[in-house]
């Protein structure tokens, strides 16, 4: 398992995800659930997130990292 | 190509003799090799049959069966160059899923075991390593002759990555499978340990780890490895826990959906006599339309959903009612809770025309009481008992084991306290006063609870009782020797069936 640069994107939504966790394994997503919109609405968010670097890497050309040989 | 023996499958789409392996983790076994070599045969991830095995599994070990099956047909011919095995390896695939699919073994087993092994397999079928370092390797490699995969591309999963190789930028990295393995032996773990001790953990509590395992992954994945795709097995853990609580709250037994719809009138109900099943998802909306036959007690559960119940104004409505997180309302007025149960009386006093136990762990209970104009004469309730307003004192005469009649024939059941409060009565016509937690059964059988626990009565379609010590006592032929006397008060013995005399 290489090291690469710093993803702030991972970083983000991994503490979101932790933080639902901990909620859900303490009662307390309830209370979030409470407004089904917020709540419904907030997982989409987490998912749009994490769906955001298909998009670019989709768009923007190899990196040097990332480069494949060619033939 | 790698070191291996030949691949005895069909060929790849690049032609390619992908091998075999043979030993150990390193060629991507777990047990005994099946789900490495059907992959290699089918061109797909060792995954998904493991998953196949898994998920099979839990009908009656049917799962299990077939691997035995196919390891005798598949690994265990081709090591001992016995072709023999291929045979016996048909005949126990033939023969034990006769057996397994046979008279019902391959049930699905449940409960919270099944859940274990179910996540604890996957866990597995997760876990291997897959060839990492030799993708990198040969990825490394090009090779400026070949049109399909460079030399050196491993078997199994390789497969796969070998179609698409050109595409790739960078090899997967193990991190994201390494920690929903690790996701699924937690909660598979967690849930074990609920097992082992009698449910005291929630799934919100196991599924809820679960979830955090994964965001930790996530955040591991800014650094190395990436496996941002955690979010989506993060957020499924933590909605199924949520759900999965919810339902464990409110007892609900099966895995219903959607709203449920039911009646109870006069003549009949659509309502189950034994209450609604329950559902995980969804409201349950009942209307009652009028006093029925006899006195009804039912049960409504939801998960997650409403409990809707429209009443017409001539009916005695008791609802008990258990709410995690919801409020109970009639005819939108709020009503107070106590320790999340509440106790509610509607309409007219009296006996419970309609008894509903209301179990709903985040959802509302909503009463509507509304006039329905009856299509023919309503029913009219029984009135008051008349022993309540006769004097007792002169006209009472014990008839054998504490039960007392009245000078007209009713039968009064007393409590536990024999001075104190009675626990029903039983006018000559049949009619059964008694507490709101007695009920009738579907054999006919009343059964009439006094206000202590397994204090109870009960009251044969004759008319005969059954006491709460056990005695069989005649109420009819009693009446009828009480009512030919009806000049000479006194005691009129009891006809204990079981051979003493009162």
């Amino acid at each position: 398992m290489e090291p690469h640069r710093f993803h702030p994107l991972n970083a983000v939504v991994g503490i979101m995800l932790v933080v639902v966790g901990v909620v859900t394994a303490t009662f307390d997503l309830d209370q979030l659930a409470d407004n089904r919109v917020a709540a419904g609405s907030a997982a989409i968010a987490l998912v749009g997130l994490a769906l955001l670097p298909w998009h670019w890497r989709a768009q923007r050309p190899s990196s040097h990292m990332d480069e494949t040989p060619h033939h | 190509m790698t070191d291996g023996p030949d691949r005895t499958g069909p060929e790849s789409a690049h032609g390619i003799e992908p091998e075999l392996p043979e030993h150990g983790t390193a060629s991507g076994r777990v047990i005994g090799g099946v789900a490495v070599d059907l992959a290699g045969r089918l061109g797909v991830d060792p995954l998904w049959p493991r998953l196949v095995f898994v998920g099979l599994a839990l009908f009656g070990g049917l799962g299990i069966v077939v691997y035995a099956g196919l390891w005798l047909m598949l690994i265990a011919a081709r090591r001992s160059g016995w072709s023999v095995l291929r045979y016996v390896g048909g005949a126990v695939l033939l023969v034990g899923c006769a057996f397994v699919l046979s008279d019902g073994r391959s049930d699905l087993i449940d409960g919270p075991l099944a859940l274990a092994a179910l996540l604890t397999g996957i866990a597995v079928a997760l876990w291997q390593p897959h060839y990492v370092p030799a993708l990198v390797d040969w990825r490394s490699q090009p090779d400026e002759t070949a049109d399909g995969p460079p030399a050196g591309a491993p078997a199994g999963r390789a497969i796969r990555r070998t179609l698409d190789w050109r595409r790739r930028r960078r090899p997967r990295s193990v991190m994201g499978r390494a920690v929903l393995g690790a996701a699924f032996l937690t909660a598979g773990g967690l849930a074990l340990i609920d097992e082992l001790n009698g449910g005291r953990l929630h799934p919100e509590q196991w599924l809820g780890t679960a979830a955090a395992v994964c965001g930790t992954g996530t955040l591991i994945g800014a650094w190395r490895g990436r496996a941002l795709w955690l979010v989506l097995p993060g957020l499924l853990f933590a909605g199924s826990g949520y759900v999965a609580g919810h339902v464990a709250r409110a007892g609900v037994q099966t895995w219903r959906w959607g709203d449920a719809y039911y009646w109870i009138g006069a003549d009949g109900q659509t309502l189950p006599v034994q209450g609604d099943p329950g559902r995980v998802i969804g409201s349950a909306y009942l209307y009652i339309d009028d006093v029925p036959a006899t006195p009804r007690e039912l049960s409504l559960r939801t998960g997650i959903g409403d409990v809707v119940i429209t009443l017409d104004d001539d009916v005695t409505l008791e609802v008990l009612g258990r709410l995690h997180d919801g409020r109970i309302s009639v005819d939108d007025v709020d009503q107070p809770t106590t320790d999340n149960r509440t106790t509610l009386v509607l309409g007219p006093d009296g006996p419970s025309d309609v008894t509903v136990n209301v179990a709903i762990s985040s959802g509302d209970i909503r009463v509507v009481r509304t006039e329905i104009t009856p299509t023919r004469e309503p029913r009219r309730r029984p009135a008051a008992a008349p022993f309540v307003e006769d004097t007792l004192s002169s006209r009472v005469v014990g008839i054998g084991e504490g039960l007392m009649m009245g000078s007209d024939g009713t039968v009064l059941l007393p409590g536990p306290d024999k001075t104190g409060p009675l626990a029903g009565a039983i006018s000559p016509t049949g009619t059964i006063w008694a507490s709101a937690d007695s009920q009738r059964r579907p054999d006919g059988v009343t059964v009439v609870t006094g206000a202590a626990t397994e204090f109870e009565y009960l009251v044969l379609p004759n008319q005969m009782v059954i006491t709460p010590s056990g005695v069989l006592v005649d109420v009819p032929a009693a009446r009828a020797e009480l009512l030919d006397d009806a000049t000479q008060p006194g005691a009129v013995p009891g006809t204990a069936i079981d051979g003493r005399e009162e």
